[in-house]
C-alpha cells in the first residue's frame, strides 16, 4: 500500500492526499513535519535529505516534491482524466503548479506564517498587509486565466488544479481582505464540491 | 516553426534552448526581457501576464514556466530519451526540476543578485557569504545523489538535469570559494562536454 509521510495540515501533503482521494488510491499516512519533527532522523534523510514533508514511499520505489508525487500518481492512475492525454492541455495545467511553487506560494508564505503560525502579538501587521497587496495581483492572474476556462487544463479537473486549488483555500480563509474574483471563486466553488477537496483541504488552517 | 521568446542569457529561458539543442528541435528565437524590454507590453502580458521570459508558441499554442515547456517539448520529441518513458523514473527526474524551483533557485538569488546584478560598492558581502553557504549545502545533497547515477535520474541526461545543470554552470563561475565535491564535478563535467550546452548554457553571467 502507499505510504505518505508527512502531517495532513501541510499544503504539500494536501497535494498528495487530495490527489490520492481523487483516484481512489488507497493510502496509509505517517505524521512527519510541524510539530511531529522526526524529519531529521537519519532514516528520514536517508529517504529525503531535504528534509521537508510529503515523501511517499510505494514498494521500493521513494520519492518527494509534492508535484513530482501528484503528476507520477495521475500518469499512473490517472491517465486521461486526471492526467491529460494531450500534452498541451497537461502542460497548460503543469504550468500553474510550476507557478504555484515559483510565484504564488513565496507570495502567500510571509502571510500564512505571519498569521496562521505566528502568535497575534508577535505579528509584523505591516509586512503583511504589503504581502497581501502582492498576493492580489498573482491571485487576479489566476481568477484573469479562469474567465476563459472552467478548469486550469480545459474543461475538466485535472492535477494541474490541485496546488493552487489549495492555496486558493488558503486565500479564502485567512483573516485578510478579499477584493471579489468572481472567475476564482466558480472555480474554487466547483473544487470544493468534491468529496477529495472536502476531506483533506477543507479542514481548517494551522 | 516553435517560436521562444526571450533573452538567451535568461537561465529560465536557457533551458528551453537546451533542451531544444540535445533533441534537435528548430525554433526562431526573439529576444525579450531586461535589457530588451517588451515583456511590460499589453501584447506580451496577454500572453504571460506574469511579464517573465520564456514564453513558447508552439503552432498556436502558447506556455510560459520554463520546467513545464521542458517537459512539454521532452514529451513530444524525446520520449525515452530525455524524458523517462518509465513513470517512476520519469518522477525521480521531475522532483530535480521542481526541487530546483522551490530549494536551489531561491537560495542562488541573494548571490546572484550580490554578485552579478548590484554594483560592487552596493555589495551585501555578509549576505552573500551566507546564501553561498546556504547553496553549497543544497549543492551537497546533490552531490550525494550523483554519487549513485552518472546523472540525476540515472545513466542518461534527462529534464532533471536541465534546471540544476544551468545553475551548477553559474556555481562554477562566481568568484567564491567551493568545497571540493566530486560527484558535481564529475556530473558538470559531463554537461560541458556536450555541444548543447556549451551552446546555450556556457554564454556567461548576464
Amino acid at each position: 500500500m502507499l505510504k505518505i509521510l508527512g502531517r495532513n495540515n501541510s499544503q504539500n501533503v494536501q497535494k498528495v492526499l487530495w490527489c490520492c482521494a481523487e483516484l481512489d488510491i488507497p493510502f496509509e499516512r505517517e505524521d512527519y513535519g510541524g510539530q511531529f519533527g522526526r524529519t531529521k532522523d537519519a532514516q528520514y534523510l536517508s529517504m529525503n535529505p531535504n528534509s521537508l514533508v510529503p515523501t511517499i514511499i510505494e514498494d521500493d520505489f521513494v520519492l518527494w516534491e509534492s508535484n513530482s508525487i501528484i503528476r507520477y500518481l495521475a500518469a499512473g492512475h490517472g491517465a486521461g482524466g486526471l492526467c491529460p492525454t494531450d500534452l498541451r492541455s497537461r502542460a497548460t495545467g503543469e504550468r500553474w503548479m510550476d507557478w504555484q511553487l515559483s510565484v504564488l506560494g513565496p507570495s502567500m508564505h510571509p502571510i500564512f506564517w505571519g498569521l496562521v503560525r505566528t502568535a497575534p502579538q508577535d505579528r509584523d501587521n505591516e509586512g503583511i498587509a504589503t504581502a497581501r497587496d502582492i498576493l492580489t495581483t498573482k491571485i487576479a492572474m489566476l481568477d484573469n486565466f479562469l474567465g476563459r476556462t472552467d478548469f486550469v487544463a480545459g474543461a475538466s479537473f485535472t492535477v494541474g488544479d490541485i496546488p493552487v486549488g489549495i492555496a486558493t483555500y488558503r486565500w479564502y480563509n485567512m483573516d485578510i481582505a478579499r477584493e471579489d474574483y468572481p472567475n476564482l471563486k466558480r472555480w474554487f466553488d466547483a473544487l470544493s464540491a468534491r468529496p477529495g477537496f472536502r476531506e483533506h483541504i477543507d479542514i481548517g488552517l494551522s | 516553426m516553435l517560436k521562444i521568446i526571450g533573452r538567451r542569457n535568461s537561465s529560465n529561458v536557457q533551458k528551453v534552448l537546451w533542451c531544444c539543442a540535445e533533441l534537435g528541435i528548430d525554433y526562431e528565437r526573439e529576444d525579450a526581457g531586461r535589457e530588451f524590454g517588451r515583456n511590460d507590453t499589453p501584447e506580451f502580458l496577454a500572453m504571460n501576464p506574469n511579464g517573465t521570459v520564456p514564453v513558447i508558441d508552439d503552432g498556436g499554442c502558447v506556455l510560459w514556466e520554463s520546467n513545464s515547456i521542458v517537459r512539454y517539448l521532452a514529451a513530444s520529441h524525446g520520449m525515452g530519451t530525455l524524458c523517462p518513458e518509465e513513470l517512476s523514473a520519469r518522477a525521480g527526474a521531475e522532483r530535480w526540476m521542481d526541487w530546483q524551483l522551490a530549494v536551489l533557485g531561491p537560495a542562488f538569488t541573494p548571490m546572484f543578485h550580490g554578485l552579478v546584478r548590484d554594483p560592487p560598492e552596493k555589495r551585501d558581502h555578509a549576505k552573500i557569504a551566507a546564501a553561498r553557504d546556504n547553496v553549497e549545502s543544497k549543492l551537497e545533497m546533490l552531490d550525494r545523489t550523483l554519487g549513485d547515477s552518472a546523472f540525476v535520474a540515472g545513466d542518461g541526461l534527462t529534464i532533471g538535469d536541465i534546471p540544476v545543470g544551468i545553475y551548477a554552470y553559474r556555481w562554477y563561475q562566481f568568484d567564491i570559494e567551493r568545497k571540493a565535491l566530486p560527484n558535481l564535478e564529475r556530473w558538470y563535467a559531463a554537461l560541458s562536454a556536450r555541444p548543447a550546452f556549451q551552446t546555450h548554457v556556457m554564454v556567461g553571467l548576464g
